[in-house]
C-alpha cells in the first residue's frame, strides 16, 4: 500500500456514530436545509401516500447503494468512480421499481416515471461521493439511514401539508366537513414550489432561533 | 484488492474499463434475477386489476378473451396477461354467450398519459360504461374523471352508432358543464375541462379504430 | 405507437407541461445556476443540445433492448448512454469549437446528473414516441427548459435591487418566485389540444 488513493482517508471515530445518524434528520436535512433532490420532492408530493412511498423507495436505494459503495470503495478505480456509483444506484432503483410494482400496482401508477428518476436524485450521488466512498460500512450505512429518513420525513411533511390544504384530507381520510373548500392550487405544481418555499423559510427561522438560544 | 484499485487509478484505462464492465455485468445479472422473481407477481396483479375492471363494466360477465387488431383490420386472439394497452376484450356470460366488448384506450391527458377501459355493446350500438385504469391527473381536479358520478354516468348508455361503412355517425363531443343537449354529448367536469376533453378524445380515436371490427365480430358470433 | 401531432408535442413540452415548472425536472440548475442571464442562456442551450442527442440515442437503445427482449435493463442502459453522450459531446465540442467549449464547457459534466435528460428519455419511452416525435419532444423540452431558466434569471437580476428579508434570501425566495412563475404557466393549459 505504498501509494494509497488520495481519496480514501478512513474516518472511524466511535462517538461520532450518533451524530452521523442524527445530522441528516434535522441539522443537515437534505430537503429543508441542503435543498437537494428537488425533482422527486416536488413532483410526487401531491398526496401523503405518494410522498411516503417515494421517501421509502429513496431510503432503500440510498442505504443499499451507500453500503455497497463503502464495501467496494477500494475496488472501484478512482477515475471511473462516478460511472461505477451510477451503475450501482441504477441497479437498486430498478430493483425498488419492480418491488413496488409487485406489491402495489396502484402506487406504482401514481408515481410513474419518478421512481426511475431516483437515479439522478442529487442526494444519493452526493452522499456516496461525500461520505460512503470514504468511510467504513457502519458509518456509511448510518449516514445513509439518517439522510434517507430525513428525506422521507421531509417528503411526508410536504405531501401532508399539500394534501391537507389541497383536498382537505390526510392519507385519503377526510378531516373537514363538506363545507371545506379545497385550496386546489396547493396540489398543482405551483403549490409545490410555494409550500416548499414556506417550509424552507420556516426551518431557517427555527434554526436561527436555536442558534440564538445556544449563545 | 487495494493494489488493483491503486493500479487502475494510476495506469490508463484498461483496468478501469475491466472493472466497470465487470460491475455492469454483475448489476445486470442482479436486475435480471429480481425481474424474474417479481414478474409473475406483477402479471398476476395486472390481470386481477384488469379482470376486476372488465367485470365491473359487465356485471354478468364470467369469461373474457383478449383481441388485437392489425393494420389490415384483422382480429387475432392474444393472451390476456400480455402487458399491452392496445387490446379489446370480448366478454362472455355464464352460458358462453357474447355480452359485448371492453376496449382499452389511451392518450395524453393534462399531466401525462391516461389509460381507460370502455364497454361497447355492439348490438345496441352503445357505450355502456367507462373506467379509468391509469392516470396521473391532479388529485382532486383532473383525477375526478375517474370517480365523478355525473361524468361517468354520461357514458353509461351513450349511443355511438356506425353507418354501413363502419364509420362513426356522430363523434362524441364534450359539452360545457350542464349544457348537454345532444345524446352524443358528454358533460365535462368543471375544473377538469382538459382532462374530461382528453377522455372524450381518447374514446373517439379508439372507437374509430375498433368499433366496426368489433361489430363484425359480434355479428359473426351471433350467427 | 403514439399518434400525437408534432406541433402539439412541441408546444406541450415547451409550455403546457414545461419540464421545469410542471414536472420539476432539472430544478437543481434552475435554482442554482440561474443567477445571470448569459449563464442561464448558455446552460439552456447546452441542455437542449444534449437532450436532442440523448433522445435519439435513447430511442435506438430502447429499440435494441426490445429486440433483445431485455427491457428490464432500460434504466441502467439509459443512464450509461446519457453519461456516454455527455462525454462524447464534451470531447467533440472541445475539438471542433474551442470557443463554444469555453462557453458551455463547465456545464457539460453537470448535465449528466440532470434529471431533465433522464426524464426525457423515460417519458418518450412511456409515451411510445417514434424517432421524429422523440426529436421534436427533445427540442420542445429543451426550449421549455431554456425559457424557464432565462425567465428565472431575469427575475433574479431584478431581485438584486430589492430588499428581501435576510432569512428568505436565496432558496426560499427563489422557490416562491418559481411558484408564481409556474402559476402563470398554467395559463397555457388552455392551448392544450
Amino acid at each position: 500500500m505504498a501509494h494509497k488513493p488520495i481519496n480514501i482517508p478512513v474516518v472511524t471515530a466511535e462517538p461520532v456514530d450518533t451524530d452521523v445518524f442524527i445530522k441528516g434528520l434535522w441539522r443537515q436535512n437534505p430537503i429543508f436545509v441542503q435543498v437537494l433532490g428537488m425533482c422527486p420532492t416536488l413532483a410526487v408530493t401531491n398526496s401523503a401516500i405518494n410522498a411516503l412511498t417515494m421517501g421509502l423507495a429513496t431510503l432503500f436505494v440510498l442505504v443499499m447503494s451507500c453500503g455497497l459503495v463503502s464495501l467496494l470503495r477500494r475496488v472501484i478505480p478512482h477515475h471511473g468512480r462516478i460511472a461505477g456509483f451510477v451503475l450501482i444506484v441504477a441497479t437498486f432503483v430498478t430493483i425498488a421499481d419492480y418491488a413496488i410494482q409487485a406489491v402495489s400496482l396502484e402506487v406504482h401508477k401514481a408515481l410513474g416515471a419518478f421512481v426511475s428518476l431516483i437515479v439522478v436524485n442529487c442526494i444519493i450521488l452526493g452522499r456516496i461521493e461525500a461520505f460512503a466512498a470514504k468511510n467504513d460500512l457502519k458509518p456509511a450505512v448510518l449516514d445513509a439511514l439518517g439522510m434517507g429518513l430525513g428525506f422521507a420525513a421531509a417528503l411526508l411533511v410536504l405531501g401532508g401539508v399539500r394534501e391537507l390544504l389541497g383536498s382537505g384530507s390526510i392519507f385519503g381520510a377526510r378531516l373537514f366537513g363538506e363545507s371545506f373548500a379545497p385550496w386546489v392550487v396547493m396540489l398543482l405544481p405551483s403549490g409545490g414550489f410555494l409550500v416548499l418555499g414556506v417550509l424552507v423559510l420556516g426551518v431557517a427561522w427555527l434554526k436561527t432561533g436555536q442558534a440564538e438560544e445556544s449563545k | 484488492m487495494g493494489q488493483a484499485g491503486t493500479g487502475a487509478a494510476r495506469n490508463g484505462t484498461g483496468p478501469l474499463f475491466r472493472t466497470l464492465v465487470g460491475l455492469g455485468v454483475v448489476c445486470s445479472a442482479l436486475i435480471a434475477m429480481v425481474y424474474d422473481l417479481t414478474q409473475p407477481l406483477i402479471r398476476q396483479q395486472r390481470l386481477e386489476v384488469l379482470e376486476e375492471a372488465i367485470f365491473s363494466l359487465w356485471p354478468q360477465g364470467r369469461a373474457m378473451q383478449s383481441l388485437r387488431v392489425d393494420a389490415a383490420g384483422e382480429l387475432s386472439r392474444v393472451d390476456a396477461a400480455a402487458p399491452t394497452d392496445d387490446v379489446a376484450h370480448a366478454v362472455y356470460d355464464a352460458n358462453q354467450r357474447l355480452l359485448g366488448f371492453a376496449i382499452i384506450a389511451s392518450g395524453m391527458g393534462y399531466q401525462d398519459r391516461i389509460a381507460l377501459l370502455y364497454a361497447y355493446d355492439a348490438r345496441e350500438e352503445q357505450v355502456k360504461g367507462i373506467r379509468v385504469l391509469e392516470s396521473r391527473e391532479t388529485p382532486g381536479l383532473g383525477d375526478r374523471i375517474g370517480y365523478d358520478k355525473r361524468f361517468t354516468a354520461s357514458f353509461a348508455t351513450l349511443p355511438i352508432p356506425l353507418d354501413d361503412d363502419g364509420r362513426l355517425m356522430n363523434k362524441l363531443a364534450a359539452a360545457k358543464p350542464g349544457t348537454r343537449s345532444q345524446p352524443w354529448e358528454i358533460d365535462t367536469i368543471s375544473g377538469a375541462t382538459i382532462s374530461s376533453r382528453a377522455v372524450v378524445d381518447i374514446v373517439n380515436r379508439s372507437a374509430a379504430r375498433w368499433l366496426s371490427v368489433l361489430r363484425e365480430e359480434s355479428e359473426k358470433e351471433s350467427r | 405507437m403514439n399518434s400525437d401531432p408534432l406541433w402539439s408535442i412541441f408546444l406541450n413540452a415547451a409550455l403546457v407541461n414545461n419540464f421545469v415548472l410542471a414536472y420539476f425536472l432539472g430544478i437543481c440548475p434552475f435554482l442554482g445556476v440561474s443567477g445571470k442571464l448569459t449563464t442561464a442562456t448558455r446552460m439552456g442551450l447546452a441542455v437542449t443540445f444534449v437532450m436532442v442527442i440523448a433522445s435519439a440515442a435513447a430511442y435506438l437503445i430502447h429499440g435494441l433492448l426490445v429486440w433483445l427482449n431485455v427491457e428490464f435493463l432500460q434504466l441502467i442502459s439509459y443512464i450509461v448512454v446519457i453519461a456516454g453522450t455527455v462525454q462524447l459531446v464534451e470531447m467533440f465540442i472541445r475539438k471542433a469549437s474551442p470557443a463554444l467549449f469555453r462557453a458551455l464547457g463547465i456545464f457539460l459534466p453537470l448535465i449528466t446528473t440532470n434529471c431533465a435528460i433522464l426524464g426525457l428519455a423515460l417519458f418518450q419511452t412511456n409515451r411510445g414516441y417514434g424517432l421524429l416525435q422523440c426529436l421534436v419532444f427533445a427540442l420542445g423540452a429543451g426550449a421549455g427548459f431554456t425559457l424557464a431558466l432565462v425567465l428565472m434569471a431575469g427575475l433574479r437580476e431584478k431581485l438584486e435591487l430589492v430588499t428581501v428579508p435576510q432569512l428568505a434570501k436565496g432558496t426560499a425566495v427563489s422557490l416562491m418566485l418559481a411558484g408564481i412563475l409556474s402559476l402563470t404557466f398554467m395559463g397555457f393549459a388552455g392551448i392544450a389540444v
